[in-house]
């Protein structure tokens, strides 16, 4: 289990790093951290002609946060810098989702927007992403542009980027003060490929649930919103539409089955992880406004 | 006089310091000048036939050696991996068993997907892959066949053309009248389990390192338990003589079953037929699809019992999904046979075991073989009479347990060697009860009434193992005593991971009344020892620890025999201790150090202290080999408590007790780590591990992230408290403690599973049990509750 | 194609520099190039942790690094822990706890534990299930990590009332 051969570039700016993916046409894969790349390549289940490397290319291991929501997370940001300064600035929903990824030792090397970028279905990041405003700016050749985090999967390990493009950074609007948020998963073990997994954020009124966003992973051909849930939840007390913002998670979802688990488990767990999801959020929510 | 001084004591382990010190060596650590690397090139498809081979590209490829395949084994002989059972066995129960060659390179027609093709040698592995990559294969595809039972059907594909049909091997076993016993019985039942494939998965690979030299001979590094067995089988198949062959097995990362494989022989061959030395490193993908694949058996079972639910009569019938060859004939499907009725009186017993060859990896022996399914069927069996008769499942097991009074116990199923199956010393129903109150049964099933109440799962299982140990060939050791007094002691067992440097020492230490500190032992090397039996099946603590205390035991009357010709004084008068040599007064005459001096010089310096004639050889050393009369068994009861998630199938583990037999224990800390790790092997094989084929063939838990190996977060404190009923089988009265702890485990779990769930009425007939299997389970069982569908399984 | 590239890594606080094929993973650089034997490859797959070493101080499983995504970093291994007191201690538990059998993993293990225990230096003491959780990333087969477990907790134990000169 060794990977083929394959040139190796470690560009230091991204004009650079572009010029070099559209010379290989998209024979080319980008290096970030390697956790989910270097096992297809050990594998061979791909053969690049050439890894390009981020790591020396200035400001991609940044995280930085303009104190007005916006976090940045730059490229080479690993998952265990992100789960630090959640842990040191008190960001629930990224812990949580940080503690499912594999385990410590593959967190110090794989990086958020690796694995945004592999777009596997199951990512825990993608769900933080979607139900955070999730934005990724990409630069290409041609420039640079900023897309919705949902536009950036297309299928199961694919991504709307062109041969030429790359993600620089992840922008995540960082949950305000009277809301809750939450990520629950089930797989078949901690740190095992999720079967599915749901994040949740809400924010609480005097009436209840004035808005919801809930998004899942490992529970469709791609991450995504759940729109059914958040309606069923929004603009009630919550403890009335808990069961039925679970359930609704039904018309949300669209599994896919594999050796981690089947379409029929996944949606068997669905409204599971989604209570749970939501269960959480709202207590934090509760908490947040007291 | 002889004091035991170590005997009975957590002795720290003497092999951890290089360990602790990253300075272990394995098989991918020897250096040895010149070596190329191997990457095999294996089968992509599970049958077909190969219609063109071409390694002329890869040939080419940079840094390539060479390439061997089937076309150039022209001068080996035949590897015909299966071994009949012993006469006194196959004359009692007459059992049919086939034989066919196994191809050590698959020529024209590939069997399973994995199967070895070609040898690709090249100055690194990375080279050797790249090359492996660019061989051209045609294969014309056959059906395969992936389960026995498809196998069986007529008309299914012929694996082996030799053997004329898919049944490699079958044997039945019948005591008391099963049949009419059934027929009277107050209530009957059947029930199929099916326990899948799993794989014994240690953490350092296999690895094989061979150098041909034409005047040393072969040598070969390999991670395989049996060296001397190993050496053996590559002279037979390369055609030299067993002392041209030196086989060394040195640190192994764990090992857990299996014996030689092809690599074992492939690798010696290349080395010799490219002159220049080879070593081939597996990676996990290779071993997960290769190397001790085991259990996957079907089990249709019926049993008549009575109203206090003691079983009267059981009836099994086994499929054992064998794979593409048996190398370990009726081992595994006869020990399931032979260990079914575990601590239970069963007087009317029959069972048949059919190995059916599939197109999968061989089915072979990994830890607690044989003995896991055994354990599952009987103690799953005992769980449904207890819900069928609604008494609690402890009380079942109480009226079915073999009373202490009855020890030795002849269970009327002859062993695999063809001695009748003696349990030879124990008290079951004490250690049930010991179990029952450690875990403080009664309070539990309290806590659990409160605990439903509250709208949680918990519950608590129980099973007992028994395990038969100290089997197979004989064991051998030599102890040495030099000049200074140092002890080694060479033995043809085979350390990776059992702590032998320490037990044996130990034995040693006593036997010979020397200080531990001074005894440094060797193993798995032919060339330390002319036969060797290795370490498997729980037997080196009964069988190597018999052969070192043997010896150590001539080596001492041999000294004192020296020490007194020398010394003038009565033989009879002499003791050893701490390596001095005393007399009755207690004052010293000599030292085991002098003596090992004296008898150097022999027999050319002092004729007169040690002429020929006395029998005495002229250096300090004896040897000594050891065979089990038969097996000795050791015992367990196992029972757990956890909780189940309904919602998702999982399961968590709160507790577990184990009260274990091993007869005399010579470190209760290295018996200790042996059962707990044996009850996480045994979790693993609850509740993760799985080897899964897809619909054409290929495994596809062909990793860690696939293939679930229990992790520390898994595992809830595990107690293990023990039971001392000497073997009495042996001297040292002791029994082995190897695999007892994976036994037992995944019945238990289980049974806890059903109990936790007790309200639903949940039918688990299958192994593992991971969520999504549990999952479906409760879904059937609620379906089933919600319509009240009378239920089917329970006959009357 | 197969051009090697020059790369220079810090390992156990002596700059190494190797001229390698930038496919070769770290794992397989420490030990073919640079001898270091400590490193095992149980999985090759980020999943056992036999392989794992400390990269900038934390840790990494070395069979899921390229040695060229390290250059010029700080590779720590076993080896370069010889001697270090939070390691002793945790070699002296895994002795006296019995937390080894066939070895194979235990480099792995007391590296990453050693992280773990560095970590937290002056932090509240260490619990089991912090313990745990950490060996998500570590495979044994053998002893059941009970005793693993054990070690740790009593090394965290005997770390904290050391006083260091």
């Amino acid at each position: 289990m060794k990977p083929p051969p394959f040139r190796y570039a470690s560009p230091t700016t991204v004009s650079e790093a572009t010029t070099l993916l559209a010379e290989a046409e998209g024979r080319a894969r980008v290096l970030a951290g390697g956790q989910s790349l270097i096992p297809m390549l050990r594998r061979r289940v791909i053969e690049p002609d050439a890894l390009i490397d981020l790591r020396r290319i200035p400001g991609m291991h940044d995280i930085s946060h303009d104190g007005n929501g916006a976090l940045s997370v730059g490229a080479m940001v690993t998952h265990h810098a992100l789960e630090r300064w959640a842990s040191d600035h008190g960001h629930d929903l990224l812990i949580d989702a940080a503690a499912h990824i594999g385990h410590r030792s593959v967190r110090t090397m794989g990086t958020v927007v690796g694995s945004l970028a592999h777009a596997d279905p199951a990512a825990e990041w993608s769900a933080v992403a979607l139900i955070l405003g999730g934005t990724c700016r990409i630069a290409g050749t041609d420039g640079e542009r900023e897309i919705g985090i949902d536009r950036l999967f297309t299928g199961p390990y694919s991504n709307s980027l062109a041969a030429d493009e790359m993600i620089t950074r992840l922008t995540l609007r960082l949950p305000g003060p009277a809301s809750g948020a939450a990520f629950a998963e089930v797989a078949p073990r901690r740190g095992d490929p999720a079967v599915a997994g749901a994040a949740a954020l809400v924010n609480l009124d005097a009436d209840g649930v004035s808005s919801a966003r809930v998004a899942l992973i490992g529970l469709a051909a791609t991450p995504r919103r759940a729109p059914s849930v958040e309606a069923a939840i929004a603009g009630h007390p919550p403890s009335e539409r808990m069961e039925v913002a679970a359930r609704a998670v039904e018309n949300d979802i669209a599994p896919l089955g594999d050796i981690h688990g089947s379409a029929g488990y996944r949606r068997r767990v669905a409204p599971v992880v989604v209570a749970r999801a939501l269960r959480s959020a709202l207590a934090r929510a509760a908490e947040n406004r007291t | 006089m002889t004091v035991a001084t170590t005997f009975g004591k957590p002795i720290l382990r003497r092999e951890d310091s290089r360990f602790l010190k990253g300075q272990g060596i394995f098989v991918s650590d020897i250096e040895v000048p010149g070596t190329a690397e191997a990457a095999i090139l294996r089968s992509s498809r599970a049958h077909a036939l190969i219609k063109n081979l071409d390694v002329s590209e890869a040939l080419a490829s940079p840094g390539v050696v060479a390439i061997v395949t089937a076309r150039d084994l022209t001068d080996t002989g035949i590897y015909r991996p299966y071994h009949k059972s012993p006469p006194a066995f196959a004359d009692l129960l007459n059992p049919l068993e086939k034989g066919h060659d196994v191809p050590l390179l698959a020529g024209d027609r590939v069997r399973r997907v994995g199967e070895p093709i070609a040898v690709v040698v090249a100055e690194d592995r990375y080279l050797a892959e790249d090359a492996a990559r660019l061989v051209g294969i045609d294969y014309e595809p056959l059906e395969p066949v992936l389960d026995p039972e498809a196998g069986l059907r007529p008309g299914a594909p012929v694996i082996h053309d030799e053997l004329g049909d898919n049944v490699q091997s079958r044997v039945r076993m019948s005591t008391g009248d099963p049949e009419k016993a059934i027929a009277d019985a107050d209530n009957s039942a059947a029930f199929r389990f099916t326990i899948r494939r799993q794989i014994g998965s240690p953490l350092g690979t296999r690895a094989v390192l061979a150098r041909y030299e034409t005047g040393e001979g072969l040598t070969v590094w390999s991670a395989t338990q049996m060296q001397h067995l190993a050496r053996k089988v590559i002279g037979g198949i390369l055609g030299l003589a067993e002392d041209r062959i030196r086989v060394i097995c040195p640190d192994m990362g764990g090992s857990f079953g299996g014996g030689v494989y092809y690599e074992d022989i492939l690798i010696p061959y290349v080395a010799r037929r490219i002159g220049r030395p080879v070593r081939w490193v597996e990676d996990r993908a290779e071993n997960l699809v290769n190397a001790r694949h085991a259990r996957d058996q079907i089990h249709d079972v019926e049993v008549g019992f009575d109203n206090q639910g003691r079983i009267l009569a059981l009836r099994d019938r086994i499929l054992v999904d064998m794979g593409i060859a048996n190398f370990y004939g009726l081992v595994v499907p006869y020990n399931t046979i032979s260990h079914l009725p575990s601590q239970y009186r069963i007087e009317n017993y029959e069972a048949e075991a059919t190995c059916v060859i599939t197109n999968k990896t061989p089915n072979a022996p990994a830890r607690g073989a044989g003995r896991v399914t055994a354990a599952f069927v009987i103690e799953r069996v005992l769980e449904r009479i207890a819900r069928h008769l609604q008494i609690d499942p402890a009380d079942v097991r109480r009226v079915n347990l073999i009373p202490s009074d009855a020890m030795p116990y002849n269970t009327g199923v002859p062993y695999r060697d063809g001695n009748p199956s003696v349990y030879d010393s124990g008290d079951f129903p004490a250690q049930f009860e010991m179990a029952l109150q450690a875990i403080r049964y009664e309070d539990f099933r309290i806590r659990q009434e409160r605990l439903r109440a509250e709208g949680r799962y918990v519950g608590i299982g129980i099973a007992a193992h028994v395990e038969g140990t100290g089997f197979g060939p004989p064991e051998s050791a030599i102890v040495r005593v030099d000049g200074a007094g140092q002890v080694t002691i060479l033995s043809g067992s085979n350390n990776h991971g059992q702590s032998h440097e320490t037990t044996l020492a130990q034995v040693c230490a006593d036997a010979l009344g020397v200080d531990i500190r001074t005894i440094s032992l060797q193993d798995g090397d032919t060339a330390l020892i002319g036969q060797g039996g290795g370490t498997f099946a729980s037997r080196t603590a009964v069988t190597g620890s018999m052969a070192v205390s043997g010896a150590a035991r001539k080596l001492r009357r041999k000294a004192i025999k020296i020490a007194a010709r020398r010394f003038g004084v009565d033989a009879r008068r002499l003791t050893i201790a701490d390596g001095a040599i005393r007399d009755g007064s207690g004052s010293r005459v000599t030292t085991l150090a002098e003596v090992a001096r004296i008898a150097g010089k022999e027999p050319g310096g002092q004729p007169s202290d040690c002429p020929r004639s006395s029998g005495v050889e002229a250096s300090l050393e004896a040897m000594d080999l050891f065979a089990s009369p038969t097996v000795t068994w050791a015992s367990g009861t196992h029972v757990v408590i956890l909780e189940v998630d309904r919602d998702t199938g999982h399961v968590r583990l709160e507790r577990y007790v184990i009260v274990h037999d091993a007869g005399n224990i010579i470190n209760p800390a290295v018996v200790e780590g042996q059962i707990v790790g044996g009850v996480v092997h045994g979790i693993g094989n609850a509740l993760s591990e799985e080897a899964i084929y897809d619909g054409a063939g290929n495994l596809i838990t062909n990793s860690f992230v696939d293939y679930r190996l229990p992790r520390a977060r898994d595992i809830p404190p595990i107690e293990v408290h023990h039971q001392e009923f000497p073997s009495l089988l042996n001297d040292l009265g002791i029994k082995g403690c190897g695999e007892g702890g994976t036994v037992g485990a995944p019945a238990a779990i289980v049974n806890a599973v059903e109990d936790a769930l007790h309200p639903l009425d949940l039918r688990i007939t299958e192994l593992p049990l991971q969520p999504e299997k549990l999952l479906r389970y409760i879904h059937e069982a609620e379906g089933a509750a919600r319509i009240s569908r009378p239920t089917g399984q329970l006959k009357r | 194609m197969n051009s090697s590239v020059e790369v220079r890594l810090l390992v156990n606080g002596e700059w190494k520099t190797v001229l390698i094929e930038p496919r070769r993973l770290l794992a397989d650089v420490l030990r073919e190039c640079l001898g270091i034997r400590s490193v095992h490859l149980g999985c090759e797959e980020g999943v056992c942790g036999a392989c794992t070493v400390l990269v900038d101080g934390a840790p990494a499983t070395s069979c899921l690094l390229l040695a060229v995504q390290v250059e010029d970093r700080s590779i720590t291994t076993l080896e370069g822990l010889d001697g270090n007191p939070t390691m002793a201690e945790l070699q002296i538990a895994f002795h006296k706890n019995f937390a080894l059998q066939c070895g194979f993993c235990t480099p792995g293990m007391l590296v990453n534990l050693f992280s773990l225990l560095d970590d937290r230096e002056g932090l509240s003491p260490l619990s089991e299930e912090e313990v745990r959780v950490r060996l998500d990333g570590n495979l044994c087969r053998c002893t059941g990590y009970q005793s693993i477990v054990a070690a740790a907790v009593q090394a965290a134990h005997a770390n904290s009332g050391r006083v260091d000169p």
